[in-house]
């Protein structure tokens, strides 16, 4: 039976619950690997290879084999219940150095959009404020152009200043949500682009 | 990973639209003789009542979603009590989603594979065979479930968790490598308890594979009619 390695590299993935984010970074791996020229096979292709029998059979999706190693993505085996790891059988060193670049090219823009994706969900109490904040914005925007209100010269001012800060304070933070949302946009185009 | 300093900064900003509610009420407040304002403070708070309603109506959606695998004695019992009402069988539907598919998917998960073998022989399935090895050309291929219908064999797979393209991939070079040797292998189906992203449905309908959820063994019309 020739050696089968852990590579626990994917750890964080194990934290991320978004299905398209999810399918997302599995066509990333299998994007990463073919452009390191290797080859696409199934799960049993591995398995056969490493020889021996399992008492469990591993929950696999499809291997990789190339002139450095073989690797298997799996989702649970005897060896690791927890989730999304890589199994591997490196003929070289260089192997190792593959499987650093594949874990890099995926986890890069994929934590930004899982953080990013976290941030906002924080930011806006999922988007309950943002609705919040553009009602205000709208209905104050509305009442300081068109309303000629009738108060006294000092409280007018306190009326009026109090609206400007209320509705600076809700476009400040709309600009800023929508920031956010731009960058998760353009860390997810990068993402995808690579499948 | 954030700092704390970053989730102050957060919480901070967070608060804003908050102020900005506090300094708009207390702006309404003062001009409250006004009608345009009084008009405006209304449909501020309808506007909230109709988010959260719409939210809560969302969440129920989400929570009614959340269904179904049937053990296989419930189909049968629920085919039965058609003409005692739909409200009985909604009833019993969701029951049975409440209580007994949490209960089922908790303590009896490791017999999902025997409650898939009991439907599909409901179903009108022949010979089903458990954790099948099959040979293909380039390998041996261990296959969860063999089924038998009229003369023409069908392949299942089991994942209990979210479906990935990956998975769809690796069944498809499965199934391209046993049908060299098994010219009778008619379809292959694929079985999550797990949720299926519509890019997962596309990439499997374009590699002929059949997702199949929990809910499709339920059908009257079997999911063996509905693929052949």
């Amino acid at each position: 039976m020739k050696p089968d390695h852990l590579w626990q590299g994917f750890m964080w993935t194990w934290n991320i619950h978004d299905l398209s984010l999810r399918c997302a970074i599995d066509s990333s791996i299998t994007k990463a690997f073919r452009d390191l020229n290797y080859d696409v096979r199934t799960s049993d292709d591995y398995l056969s290879l490493l020889g021996g029998t399992f008492s469990e059979k591993p929950d696999m999706t499809h291997s990789f084999f190339g002139v450095n190693g073989y690797f298997a993505v799996c989702f649970k085996c005897a060896k690791e219940k927890r989730g999304l790891h890589i199994h591997m059988h490196a003929s070289k060193p260089e192997a190792y150095k593959d499987i650093e670049k594949v874990e890099r090219y995926v986890g890069n823009p994929a934590l930004k959009i899982a953080s990013l994706k976290n941030t906002i969900s924080d930011l806006t109490w999922n988007h309950k404020l943002t609705i919040l904040s553009v009602i205000f914005t709208l209905l104050g925007s509305i009442l300081t152009l068109t309303v000629q209100l009738a108060l006294p010269a000092p409280l007018l001012l306190i009326v009026q200043s109090t609206f400007t800060f209320a509705i600076l304070l809700s476009i400040i933070y709309l600009v800023t949500v929508l920031l956010l949302m731009i960058l998760r946009a353009y860390y997810a185009s990068k993402l995808i682009r690579r499948f | 990973m954030k700092t704390n300093e970053d989730k102050k900064h957060l919480k901070l900003l967070s608060y804003f639209p908050v102020l900005a509610a506090i300094a708009m009420i207390v702006a309404f407040l003062i001009i409250a003789i006004n009608t345009i304002t009084l008009i405006a403070v209304v449909s501020i708070v309808v506007s909230i009542i109709c988010i959260l309603a719409i939210q809560a109506g969302a969440r129920a959606k989400r929570r009614q979603m959340k269904i179904s695998f049937p053990p296989s004695e419930i189909p049968i019992e629920v085919e039965g009590k058609k003409k005692k009402g739909k409200a009985k069988k909604i009833a019993r539907e969701r029951e049975y989603a409440t209580t007994t598919l949490p209960k089922y998917l908790t303590e009896q998960v490791m017999s999902l594979e025997e409650t898939i073998v009991k439907n599909l022989e409901r179903l009108g399935a022949s010979q089903v065979y458990l954790s099948q090895v099959l040979e293909g050309e380039k390998t041996k291929h261990e296959i969860d479930i063999v089924f038998k219908k009229e003369d023409k064999t069908y392949l299942m797979e089991i994942k209990k968790r979210l479906l990935v393209p990956s998975d769809i991939e690796n069944l498809s070079g499965i199934y391209q490598d046993i049908v060299c040797k098994n010219r009778d292998v008619q379809k292959v189906f694929l079985f999550t308890t797990g949720d299926v992203a519509e890019s997962v449905r596309r990439i499997a309908m374009d590699s002929g594979i059949n997702i199949v959820k929990p809910e499709d063994l339920k059908k009257s019309r079997t999911i063996l009619e509905a693929h052949s």
